[in-house]
């Protein structure tokens, strides 16, 4: 277990940031803190850093206890969202500042910030100030910076955040290759749940300082626990359900339940599906997937490669959100106005809040 | 680092500069106020020769001379100096008040005064304005620099010259008394360009060559003179004026602290010796006058007190003064302080008036 | 290219701008020079080489090297304080630091003599502060206060703790990340605040007055002395100790500058 987190609370007077968080890392993960701002997410890692102090709970990185050591104790690489470099120190000074610190011999130590630069593709910089450089590159240098010391855990809190969103995604798959090469296992905090699909081994969502679940983008996404992950992930078409014997009851309808619901039986359930799952035919046409119910097109926006069409129930009055692809929607004839059957290809279930 | 090697090299030296003090060597304090610097200057070096010879001790003097009204707040907030020279009776009685001095510093023949001088008329070379006398001061569209009584007990004596010769009838065009005497005063302050904050700030003001007339003490005019400065202007002696009396006196809690009452005593005994008295003259001051008090012939009436200086007075140079008074006839600084000065005072209550 | 086509609003504006400095800048400065050399440069030398004016210079120069000192590591101090931390009164304290600058020092040189004077609540204080040059230093500091705080601060502020927060999870203690990371940041910052304190404590004048009680050859600074010697008809005195005070703030100015710029060679 690289980072285990047992318990951990943090209050700001009466205020309780973390709630009770309770975490388990495995070695050369990339684990995503994922929530809206102020969830809470940036405290926890400040916390794993030794930055802020608990009230209650246990750390331990590496086997490590370490809830009560300072931070220069810790052996953890932190990378802040404005990344912090030392301002009077070029690129080669900070990278090797901790490396100083340690009283690494000069010769040692100039290997390997020079390993460190050519790593994050940046062997011409060593002698640049860092406001000579461009953001992406600061960036870099604060990774390269963290990552000098070998350390532990690697700690990046949003770290992309002040970025353009053009450079971004060439960033994160640098940082992913070199998180993946070093095989050091990571914490990335980020409200972006675009960039923890890209990212993430493993995504923690938190909302108001609690860890609501923890799992895979895929799992998340597709079967998310609570109401709060099925929303945040993205758009999700919600419906207050029943599961009672093998079938869900949505209003007049009833579809399969899917397998291993037995949990919900006999409950009220939420019914959950993303726009992508929904299908919609003309009136008149064959339906493929489970029968949802019947509707009026609203509306139909363009949305990149797809169409976004929102259908409004009959007779609730109710919205479903569809994505649909553009040659579907052109085969079909589907407009504003048109009354439609609506289809579910995949879903999933709930609990009620 | 280098920077920090030249702070803290000045910072030792700033240290090791704390003076030593040496064996057989007395230390006296004197507090003045600002203008008798340069006699004291002059008087300490004799004292110090002639203290070493008496007694093989040598006297090492602090001095310091501020505005006397502040000296007198400072020594009784705790400056300690053994021996004060002010300007004003008075600011030597508060610090008595305060209890810092415990014996009756004013009784000797000099009423406790080491020199005095006079108020006077300066007027420009040659008087173009032809002032001879107190009544050609006012009412002429003159301007006048005198300094503020409120901000100088100095300046105090300057109205009060004003005032007194024209209470005792000095002043032609106004009645003798206190009504013609406190009409005078107005028109007079009527007439004031500027008021400095002290007596020697207006004397600068008058030699820079702003105002026609000033009201001045004899001794600031020695002092501009001996200063080379005696071509900007002329003296012209009213024939009433008031005798300005300096104390000095031992702070004798300081003193005794200090173990030094001995040399403290000496220093204001020479102070009244014929060779201090010479440098007083020189600088410009007149000798401390006796009170010679006649009892009245006659039942009734007030005995006659006259003033006799006690050194012949060179008459070239501090020629006798037709009508010279003390502020004793008007009750001293005591009463005076209050009944003029105070904030309910005549003259506090004359300046609100002109200055509307 | 700059736009060089003023308005009439932007001549005046220039113009007001340009009198102000000459009337309120350079006009003293060329009339303080004008004077001090009015009969050649002997009565200058005589005058600066006076010991007795080279006495108060002394003691002048001493309060300011010390209040600089005192004000440098009690304002760092002060400045990270009212940065790094919350706590009560903060705002309060923070209001305080202004206030040698709103209130008169002459003033403030009253209030410790009645503090620390024969009769004050603090006359059993062990050092004597009334009257001495002890005293002088105290009030040197109250009036230099301000300005190693006010210069520090917003750096501070600016460069956020992350910069600290970063040096301690690579391992520097506090103590190191403060001369290492902490320091080079507010170098310039205190370099010219201390600047700004000595040339204030050089010129200080009503507070070291009061406290001091001017007594010649002990408590007498250079300001003082110009002071007495204006009024004793000394000019030459005064004009040239003026002036030496002003030479030695403007050397003071230029050392710092060139340190800094050695420093940053090296």
């Amino acid at each position: 277990m690289s980072i285990y987190l047992h318990q951990v609370t943090k209050q700001y007077e009466d205020n309780t940031v973390v709630d009770d968080v309770s975490l388990e890392i495995e070695q050369g993960e990339l684990f995503v803190l994922l929530g809206p701002s102020g969830s809470g997410k940036s405290t926890i890692l400040r916390l794993i850093a030794g930055l802020t102090t608990l009230n209650a709970g246990k750390i331990s990185l590496n086997g490590r206890d370490v809830t009560h050591l300072p931070p220069q104790k810790r052996h953890t690489g932190f990378v802040f969202q404005n990344y912090s470099l030392f301002q009077h120190m070029t690129v080669a000074q900070n990278i090797g500042f901790g490396l100083e610190i340690q009283k690494v011999p000069p010769a040692q130590r100039k290997a390997r910030i020079e390993e460190l630069l050519a790593l994050i593709e940046m062997s011409e910089y060593g002698n640049r100030l860092p406001s000579q450089l461009s953001g992406g590159q600061q960036q870099r240098v604060a990774v390269a910076r963290a990552l000098a010391q070998n350390p532990d855990v690697l700690l990046l809190d949003e770290p992309f955040g002040a970025l353009d969103v053009k450079i971004r995604g060439q960033l994160r798959q640098n940082l992913r290759s070199i998180q993946k090469r070093l095989n050091v296992t990571a914490i990335l905090v980020t409200h972006d749940q675009e960039e923890a699909f890209e990212l993430a081994d493993r995504i923690g969502i938190i909302d108001k300082g609690r860890l609501l679940e923890i799992g895979t983008p895929d799992q998340l996404y597709r079967k998310p626990g609570n109401h709060f992950t099925a929303t945040f992930l993205g758009n999700a078409n919600l419906f207050n359900a029943h599961r009672n014997g093998t079938m869900i009851y949505i209003g007049e309808n009833r579809i399969p339940a899917p397998p291993n619901t037995e949990a919900f039986a006999g409950k009220s359930v939420q019914m959950m599906f993303r726009p992508e799952e929904v299908v919609i035919v003309p009136q008149s046409a064959q339906l493929n997937g489970y029968f949802f119910g019947e509707g009026i097109i609203e509306s139909i926006a363009f949305a990149g490669a797809l169409e976004r069409v929102a259908v409004k129930l009959n007779p609730s009055g109710e919205i479903i959100q569809a994505l649909i692809s553009p040659d579907i929607s052109r085969e079909l004839g589907l407009r504003p106005g048109d009354a439609v059957k609506i289809g579910v290809k995949n879903f999933h279930l709930l609990p009620t809040e | 680092m280098r920077k920090w090697f030249i702070i803290v090299s000045l910072l030792l030296l700033a240290v090791s500069s704390v003076a030593q003090a040496q064996e057989n060597e007395v230390k006296l304090t004197l507090a003045g106020f600002a203008v008798p610097r340069e006699a004291y200057g002059k008087i300490i070096p004799l004292f110090q020769a002639y203290w070493l010879a008496e007694t093989g001790q040598t006297v090492v003097f602090e001095e310091s001379y501020l505005a006397s009204g502040a000296q007198s707040r400072a020594v009784i907030g705790g400056f300690e100096a053994d021996i004060v020279a002010l300007s004003l009776e008075d600011h030597v009685t508060r610090i008595a008040d305060a209890g810092l001095i415990t014996t009756e510093w004013q009784n000797n023949d000099y009423n406790g005064m080491v020199s005095t001088s006079v108020a006077i008329l300066l007027v420009r070379p040659d008087n173009p304005a032809g002032i001879t006398n107190w009544s050609d001061v006012v009412g002429r569209g003159l301007a006048v620099i005198t300094p503020n009584p409120a901000t100088s007990g100095g300046a105090q004596w300057n109205a009060m010259a004003a005032y007194g010769a024209a209470y005792r009838g000095h002043v032609d065009g106004y009645s003798a008394g206190a009504e013609g005497a406190l009409q005078f005063l107005t028109a007079l302050y009527t007439d004031v360009l500027v008021m400095d904050a002290d007596g020697r700030e207006s004397f600068l003001t008058f030699e820079r060559g702003i105002g026609d007339v000033a009201i001045t003490y004899e001794n600031e005019y020695y002092a501009g003179v001996n200063a080379g400065n005696g071509d900007l202007y002329e003296i012209v002696y009213p024939t009433s004026t008031i005798l300005i009396e300096n104390p000095i006196a031992v702070v004798d809690v300081y003193a005794d602290k200090h173990g030094v009452r001995e040399v403290a005593d000496a220093f204001v005994a020479f102070t009244y010796t014929p060779e201090a008295q010479a440098i007083f003259a020189e600088s410009g001051f007149r000798p401390p006058y006796q009170r010679v008090v006649t009892p009245s012939e006659t039942e009734g009436e007030e005995d006659i007190v006259t003033l006799v200086p006690i050194i012949e007075l060179d008459e070239t140079r501090f020629p006798p003064i037709e009508d010279l008074f003390t502020i004793d006839d008007f009750g001293g600084w005591k009463e005076v302080v209050p009944t003029f000065f105070g904030d309910e005072g005549i003259f506090t209550k004359m300046i609100t008036e002109i200055q509307g | 290219m700059k736009e060089r086509n003023l308005s009439l609003g932007g001549i005046l504006l220039l113009l007001v701008v340009l009198i102000y400095a000459g009337v309120l800048l350079l006009a003293p400065v060329a009339a303080l020079v004008s004077n001090t050399f009015k009969d050649g440069f002997e009565p200058f030398w005589k005058a600066i080489t006076d010991p007795e004016a080279l006495n108060t210079l002394w003691l002048s120069m001493r309060l300011a090297v010390l209040a600089s000192i005192f004000n440098a590591l009690l304002g760092v101090m002060v400045a990270w304080v009212l940065v790094r931390h919350n706590f009560f009164g903060k705002g309060l304290l923070n209001a305080l630091v202004d206030l040698p600058l709103v209130i008169s020092p002459v003033i403030v040189g009253y209030v410790m003599i009645v503090l620390f004077g024969r009769t004050g609540w603090l006359k059993d204080f062990p050092i004597k502060l009334a009257f001495s040059w002890e005293g002088m230093l105290v009030l040197t500091v109250f009036v230099s206060l301000p300005f190693v705080i006010r210069e520090i601060q917003p750096v501070l502020a600016g460069m956020g703790k992350e910069q600290e927060e970063a040096a301690y999870t690579l391992g520097a203690s506090p103590w190191g990340t403060f001369w290492r990371i902490v320091f080079p940041a507010i170098r310039h910052a205190l370099t010219y605040g201390i600047v700004l304190t000595l040339a204030r404590s050089l010129g200080e004048f009503g507070a070291v007055a009061v406290i001091g009680g001017g007594t010649q050859g002990s408590t007498e600074s250079a300001t003082i002395y110009i002071y007495r010697s204006l009024n004793d008809r000394n000019y030459a005195g005064a004009y040239s100790m003026a002036l030496l005070l002003g030479v030695i703030a403007i050397l003071i100015l230029i050392i710092m500058n060139n340190l800094r710029v050695h420093k940053r060679g090296g």
